[in-house]
């Protein structure tokens, strides 16, 4: 109970450093009104967002995906891999919770995609296995893709995520959430909240108009 | 608000460890245990483990929080576990994952508590699945006090890790 009132006066702190980096002082309007969205979201903001990216890999089944598909929807991106015992499954548990606890509008509107950065090992059937564990209640399944190490690095590259390493195990734990304008204006770390954090601002993006 | 009853937080503490199988007698029941500065007899104290439920067949990972009742540094060196063929101590520094060569010490009078994105032991080549309700027994072996038994549960993939009365 403590450590989470430290914890949130901490993110307030965080979030104050953040629309004052003029150096001290109030912000200029004219600042504040270039980053309109930036304050609601409980996520990591990005500015500039990012655009959704295009890209297509291999889904579990092996029919050729197209990240486009997922056009005008809030969708999830996250690049990991399943050999992996504590961020990736983490994080999947995470996006899981979060999106059982939006609105049905909501929920029902959202795609989750989880990318693979382990191509040795993580075929199809073994993603699609590991997905089960998290995506069984939600009313759209997890999207599990994999591909050639080159697909794979160009759409890493596209989604303006760091390259994995070390045959995927090092990766960037960025969940980068799109939202219906098919901007990602907010991402999310691995972290004590960060269900509640998805949460709170899937809805949000839901709601985005198209630029 | 800020702090729970005493009474209310030490039957949680003793609840919580009770559910985390803590064994080998390491806390005076009746103080609630070491975050509240009751006088813990053992040198390494070990409470809050789980294993969480693995997605994947192959891997899976323990979380606990070691507490260093003595004057002086100790370092947890080793892990051996009924549960896999191999267990080694890991730390998420930022985006990479690195066994930790020279042990995690901890520090005289300190607890350090393994939680995702910061440590955790991994426990490779799993001998079965591991389902909630099951317990893991791990062996962790520290450079001075030596080996301290710990008895964690399986919890659910999606369940809240218990919390940790010895965490700070």
């Amino acid at each position: 109970m403590k450590r989470i009132a430290l914890l949130m006066v901490a993110l307030g702190v965080l979030a104050g450093c953040s629309s004052s980096k003029g150096g001290g002082g109030q912000p200029a309007t004219s600042e504040l009104n270039n980053q309109p969205k930036v304050g609601q979201y409980q996520g990591f903001g990005l500015t500039p967002p990012l655009p959704r990216p295009s890209f297509t890999l291999t889904d579990t089944s092996g029919k050729p995906f197209a990240f486009s598909q997922t056009a005008g929807r809030p969708t999830l991106l996250y690049f990991g891999y399943t050999h992996c015992p504590d961020v990736c499954p983490t994080t999947m548990a995470d996006i899981a919770q979060a999106v059982n606890e939006v609105p049905a509008a909501v929920r029902d509107k959202t795609e989750v995609v989880f990318v693979t950065t382990d191509v040795k090992h993580d075929t199809g059937p073994v993603i699609a296995a590991w997905l089960q564990h998290f995506d069984t209640a939600l009313p759209n399944r997890f999207v599990g893709l994999t591909g050639s190490q080159g697909q794979i690095d160009a759409a890493q590259a596209a989604a303006h995520v760091e390259l994995a390493e070390d045959g995927g195990q090092t990766h960037a734990a960025d969940v980068l959430l799109y939202g219906a304008d098919d901007y990602a204006h907010v991402k999310y770390l691995q972290s004590d909240n960060e269900a509640d954090q998805i949460a709170h601002d899937l809805p949000l993006v839901a709601k985005e108009a198209s630029p | 608000m800020r702090r729970p009853p005493v009474s209310a937080f030490a039957a949680g503490v003793v609840a919580v460890l009770g559910l985390a199988g803590l064994i080998r007698g390491a806390v005076p029941q009746a103080t609630g245990g070491p975050a509240l500065g009751g006088a813990a007899t053992d040198p390494i104290v070990v409470s809050g483990a789980y294993v969480r439920e693995p997605a994947s067949p192959d891997v899976a990972a323990a979380y606990f929080t070691v507490y260093n009742t003595t004057g002086t540094d100790d370092t947890l060196t080793s892990v051996a576990t009924g549960a896999g063929e191999d267990a080694s101590v890991m730390s998420d520094a930022g985006d990479t994952m690195t066994a930790l060569a020279t042990g995690l010490r901890i520090p005289a009078h300190s607890s350090v508590t393994l939680k995702p994105g910061k440590y955790h032991v991994m426990i490779e080549h799993l001998l079965g699945p591991l389902k909630p309700g099951q317990f893991v027994n791990l062996q962790l072996t520290f450079a001075t006090a030596g080996p301290v038994n710990v008895s964690a549960p399986v919890i659910a993939i999606g369940a809240p890790a218990p919390t940790v009365g010895a965490s700070r």
